[in-house]
């Protein structure tokens, strides 16, 4: 257990370390710093934009504009709040490019690259309808609070929590169904 | 909900190449742009101010190219200018900004690769490489001589995948660039000036403070074979005793490269030379030519040391070539920069010139090439004009 907290400790440490190295515009750690939030960025960006293409811009993006805003981020501790309100952001922004809907409720869907290396997760996410799937992430995949995903999509936490609870019903439907089928394949 | 539902979302996914990518491609231009923060504040306290002669357009299109011509709008007031060696001698002007910007976006990169030994620090400035050809440029810092000293530099050794590869040329940049017209001018923008011996007096000393190395390499292995797809090999550079600073420093990398090309089939006689060009293969910095040129022993005469007329006996060459003409019409000669030409075995008539240019092109803007006659009297490139050529269209 207390070799756990150590290592709870040192990371944290060493990410706060990161982010103060990053605002006095040293390449080195600011490239180490948004490289361990790569995974977070790819499974944000993948959520919204369901290609990897779109992803990959989105993140590019996000990183630029981070290195140039980190030093107006007042409070280390928001940090990923902050990038990840910058990548979903900048997510938006291509998916109008891409003269698709603007608003959050007309995500894409329908448009996944079926990636073998990530099977499961891909099919999870296509499972889902568009309004939980990036707030399961949020919450799931990225530890985010309720409140904070509130704030970092502009919406209620009431709605946050409601999104949660059908996204999670729809999933346990969706793997329901899915072990009824392999059962019948079985017999 | 079972705990294997959520499960699925909070599990590690493996990032795709195409992201991975787009991120390097950022923290590159972040790199960059550190640097470039830096030397600027360095001449500012050191009371200089630079003239980036190169921090033009070419330096964005550059930079667009890296990054795949993106349509990223936090790019548009940054630039990464070329060492001023690799501009001035690859003649990148304004006009062939665009072209480079046409060209493949792995034909330029800017590898972050150092190594500081005894106070000096060795960096990749940039690299250019396409399928035969390999520009390097390198900063060297920390090398302490007066501006117009010439510095030294031992060895420099090359290897590629690990094995030594040959034939290249290197030398520090002088700081002395021409003109269009031939006429000498300093980088730094200071007065041209001459020794006693008529001699340009050079200035080692780019304006950061820095020298620069050029380097131009058209890599054949030991046994004289030309190694070509560059893209995805590593080089590894040695560099061994500056003056009398000794130690080695050691670069290693894997090369960006671009495989854009055009290759034409041909069947050209070349008028009565003998010679007929089979296969052209022109890359954005570089020229393949293979002849059909049936071997002929030529005697020819020369002077050894002591004064006397030897003979000797050599094989004719095919008209060699000499230049470019684009699509849009403007002729380009002066270009041949090194390369290696011979036949490609003893017992054949195939002989293959492979041509490192003076310039950057767009290989799909290039109308023909251009062969000077033998017959030809003209005695300066720059005196080369259509008239005294064979032309070989590639179309």
């Amino acid at each position: 257990m207390c070799a756990q907290r150590k290592e709870t400790v040192w990371f944290e440490q060493s990410m706060e370390t990161l982010i103060e190295r990053a605002k006095r515009k040293e390449p080195n750690a600011f490239t180490e710093l948004m490289q361990s939030q790569m995974q977070n960025m790819y499974r944000t960006a993948r959520a919204i934009l369901m290609n990897d293409e779109d992803s990959a811009d989105a993140i590019q993006e996000t990183i630029l504009v981070c290195w140039e805003k980190l030093k107006d981020l007042k409070e280390d501790k928001y940090f990923r709040t902050w990038m990840t309100r910058i990548l979903i952001n900048k997510c938006y922004e291509i998916i109008r490019e891409n003269q698709k809907i603007s608003y959050i409720q007309e995500l894409p869907e329908g448009s996944i690259e079926m990636d073998n290396s990530n099977l499961e997760w891909n099919e999870a996410m296509e499972n889902l309808d568009e309004k939980y799937r990036l707030v399961l992430i949020l919450y799931y995949g990225e530890g985010f609070r309720t409140d904070e995903i509130a704030r970092m999509l502009k919406i209620p936490s009431s709605t946050v929590r409601t999104r949660l609870s059908r996204g999670r019903k729809q999933l346990a439907e969706y793997y329901r169904e899915e072990s009824a089928v392999g059962k019948e394949r079985v017999i | 909900m079972s705990k294997n539902n959520v499960d699925i979302l909070m599990q590690d996914i493996e990032i795709p190449d195409i992201v991975q990518k787009k991120a390097q491609d950022a923290f590159t231009k972040i790199r960059w742009e550190a640097r470039e923060e830096e030397d600027n504040m360095n001449q500012e306290k050191a009371g200089k101010k630079n003239k980036h002669f190169w921090q033009t357009r070419a330096a964005a299109a550059a930079l667009a190219v890296i990054l795949g011509g993106g349509s990223l709008t936090a790019l548009a007031a940054t630039y990464i200018h070329l060492s001023g060696g690799m501009q001035s001698h690859m003649n990148i002007s304004d006009e062939q900004t665009a072209e480079l910007q046409n060209t493949d976006d792995s034909l330029l990169s800017f590898p972050a690769v150092s190594d500081t030994q005894d106070g000096i620090t060795v960096s990749v400035a940039q690299c250019l490489v396409d399928e035969s050809n390999i520009r390097l440029a390198f900063y060297v810092d920390g090398y302490e001589l007066e501006n117009s000293v010439e510095p030294e530099l031992e060895y420099l050794n090359i290897l590629l995948d690990g094995q030594p590869a040959n034939n290249y040329d290197w030398y520090f940049y002088s700081g002395i660039d021409w003109t269009d017209n031939k006429e000498p001018v300093m980088a730094d923008g200071s007065p041209v000036l001459e020794n006693a011996e008529g001699e340009i007096i050079p200035n080692y000393r780019i304006a950061d403070g820095k020298m620069e190395i050029d380097l131009n390499m058209s890599p054949v292995d030991e046994n004289g074979k030309s190694i070509s797809a560059l893209n995805g090999r590593v080089i590894t550079v040695f560099l061994q005793n500056f003056g009398e600073h000794t130690g080695t420093w050691t670069l290693e990398w894997t090369l960006g490269g671009t495989d854009t090309s055009v290759e034409a089939k041909l069947n050209e006689a070349l008028g009565n030379s003998g010679a007929t060009v089979t296969v052209v293969k022109v890359s954005p910095i570089s020229i393949d030519i293979y002849y059909d040129f049936a071997k002929r022993e030529i005697v020819d005469t020369d002077v050894d040391e002591n004064g006397n007329t030897i003979e000797y006996t050599d094989f004719s060459e095919p008209p060699r070539f000499v230049g470019v003409k684009m699509k849009d019409g403007t002729v380009y000669t002066g270009m041949f920069d090194g390369g290696t030409c011979g036949y490609e075995s003893a017992d054949t008539s195939i002989y293959i010139a492979q041509i490192n240019l003076s310039r950057v092109i767009n290989p799909e803007n290039v109308q023909s090439l251009l062969f000077l006659k033998e017959d030809s009297a003209v005695t300066g490139e720059h005196e080369i004009t259509e008239k005294e050529c064979y032309i070989v269209d590639l179309y």
